[in-house]
């Protein structure tokens, strides 16, 4: 679970790169924004899992 | 050691990555950072879990109350949690926030600590 999370998101923030680039250079720059945003959403989904499993092993190990 | 070797490659590319993906949409290279952090502070805290058993053993040893030990490791889960929110908020380039979030986890630490400052007092107390 652990390195492949880290590829996945560099993955989606290289694929939003490119489409960002080739989007801007074809005018359409509002789509641009909504690849962007979507990505955005995807990328938070998947930390907001990684973030509450180590808040929840904090908490279970220092007793929080 | 593997534990530490193993962190330090996924620091590595995930830096990396990060700096790849910053020039053209730094708020994905943020949350980027924000994971790889998370995740290495998982595998510190895995290696943490032995650690835990051996206070635990010198706890019943020498039997020390748990109202003095529980504490301490309070306060060291809380100084783990605002030093990775405050950094991770500095490196998106909000400073101000990042202090917010350390004065928010001095008063946490201050309020797990408040039951010891009370005996310390007490004990004083009845020295004088």
């Amino acid at each position: 679970m652990d390195i492949s999370l880290i590829f996945k998101i560099a993955a989606v923030g290289i694929i939003v790169a490119v489409l960002n680039i080739l989007l801007t250079r074809s005018g359409r720059d509002d789509q641009a924004l909504m690849v962007t945003l979507a990505a955005l959403v995807v990328v938070l989904t998947l930390v907001v899992q990684q973030i509450s499993d180590l808040f929840d092993l904090i908490r279970n190990l220092f007793g929080l | 050691m593997e534990v530490l070797v193993k962190a330090v490659v996924i620091a590595i590319t995930g830096a990396l990555f990060i700096l790849l993906i910053k020039r053209t949409n730094p708020e994905i290279s943020t949350l980027l950072s924000l994971a790889v952090s998370a995740l290495i502070i998982v595998l510190a805290l895995r290696v943490y879990d032995e650690v835990s058993e051996v206070v635990q053993l010198a706890k019943l040893s020498m039997n020390i109350p748990k109202s003095y030990t529980e504490p301490v490791l309070k306060c060291v889960g809380i100084g783990i949690t605002t030093r990775l929110g405050s950094d991770v908020c500095k490196d998106a380039g909000q400073s101000a926030v990042a202090s917010s979030v350390e004065i928010c986890g001095a008063v946490c630490a201050i309020f797990v600590a408040l039951p010891l400052i009370k005996t310390f007092i007490r004990l004083i107390g009845e020295l004088a």
